[in-house]
């Protein structure tokens, strides 16, 4: 009987562990090489916790110029399940030195993947010292 | 026999205080502060939030950017004029919200410098580039005072709604145009939808 409750007891406390947990894990991304100029580059990825990275995949990232010489990026998201899912976006642009901008892309933008599609996100740097930057994915609110 | 109630409780009652995120110590305590445009901000039908005017204003710029039509004005850094943007929403705001983060990543390009010296002279959608191109026909030599604006940017926010059953739908649509003064013609016309759906509005989204 005893032994009983005791897993009764367990059960209890990992049931109130999940549903308690609150957190809304970010998937993030950035370049390997900040000065990596190149069409395709070498991605360096953060995993989090949280099942965002088995559900979702960065395939790939292009980059270009805009307006002669502002970053822009293109980042393509694949879902990886047959769920179609609410995500948030956000993009934050970083100089040379990994030191972050203050402007209007640092707002988290609303994506639909429906199941197995791939998404393109893009975004500009608003200055032409951007160099480098942050992908930041979480889970939209349900 | 002797059952492990009292660890239960302690566990229940350890968890259950520990995974409340807002602990308000009244009943009704719970002010805190939220970054900007965060993820747990209010998310209402009937008005424009705060991140809805950061995300049109991104959007917007990002739309010009790749356009290029800042690259085309001979003179860079061109000098920018800010005319007039109407609010046609039912809601009163001031369109500065949206145009103050614009003016900022506009400056950081460095592809515009923003005439803050002049203004609109009527109620007409851009009535200031249709007096200083009046002038400019005319020949007058003094009809512009330096810095004299390369392009002149207005526009007007406009509000529909729809409703089927209990669920609402809101667009808000953000218009811009990019006017180049010399010639007169709109080098950008900008468009950025907002649209929220619900029956209410919500905390976060």
């Amino acid at each position: 009987m005893k032994s009983i409750f005791i897993y009764l007891h367990l059960v209890f406390i990992i049931f109130l562990n999940f549903s308690c947990n609150s957190t809304n894990p970010v998937y993030q991304a950035t370049k390997n090489d900040p000065a990596d100029p190149s069409l395709l580059p070498d991605l360096k990825r953060v995993y989090m916790d949280g099942g965002l990275e088995k559900d979702l995949a960065v395939v790939s990232i292009n980059q270009g110029m805009a307006n002669k010489d502002l970053l822009r990026v293109q980042v393509n998201l694949k879902n990886l399940t047959k769920k179609s899912m609410n995500l948030l976006y956000k993009i934050e642009w970083m100089n040379e030195d990994g030191i972050v901008f203050n402007d209007s892309s640092s707002v988290w933008m609303p994506v639909y993947l429906r199941g197995a599609e791939i998404v393109a996100v893009q975004s500009i740097a608003s200055s032409p010292l951007a160099k480098n930057f942050w992908l930041k994915v979480q889970r939209a609110k349900k | 026999m002797k059952y492990p109630i009292t660890p239960i409780f302690a566990t229940l009652f350890i968890l259950l205080s520990s995974c409340n995120d807002r602990r308000p110590i009244g009943r009704s305590a719970d002010a805190r502060y939220i970054e900007d445009s965060s993820e747990k901000g209010l998310v209402n039908l009937e008005k424009i939030n705060s991140q809805d005017f950061t995300r049109a204003a991104n959007k917007l710029l990002q739309d010009l950017f790749v356009t290029g039509a800042l690259v085309k004005a001979p003179n860079q850094p061109a000098i920018l004029h800010i005319g007039e943007i109407r609010n046609d929403t039912q809601t009163y705001f001031d369109t500065d919200l949206l145009m103050q983060a614009m003016k900022r990543d506009l400056l950081a390009s460095n592809r515009v410098r923003i005439s803050t010296t002049e203004g609109p002279g009527g109620k007409a959608a851009d009535q200031y580039a249709k007096e200083a191109r009046a002038k400019i026909d005319a020949g007058d030599p003094f009809a512009i005072k330096t810095p004299r604006p390369f392009f002149s940017l207005s526009g007007k926010i406009i509000e529909e709604t729809s409703r089927v059953d209990k669920v609402t739908q809101k667009d808000f649509y953000f218009l811009l145009t990019l006017t180049e003064i010399e010639s007169g013609t709109g080098v950008w016309f900008g468009r950025e939808l907002i649209t929220k759906q619900g029956r209410r509005g919500a905390i976060g989204f």
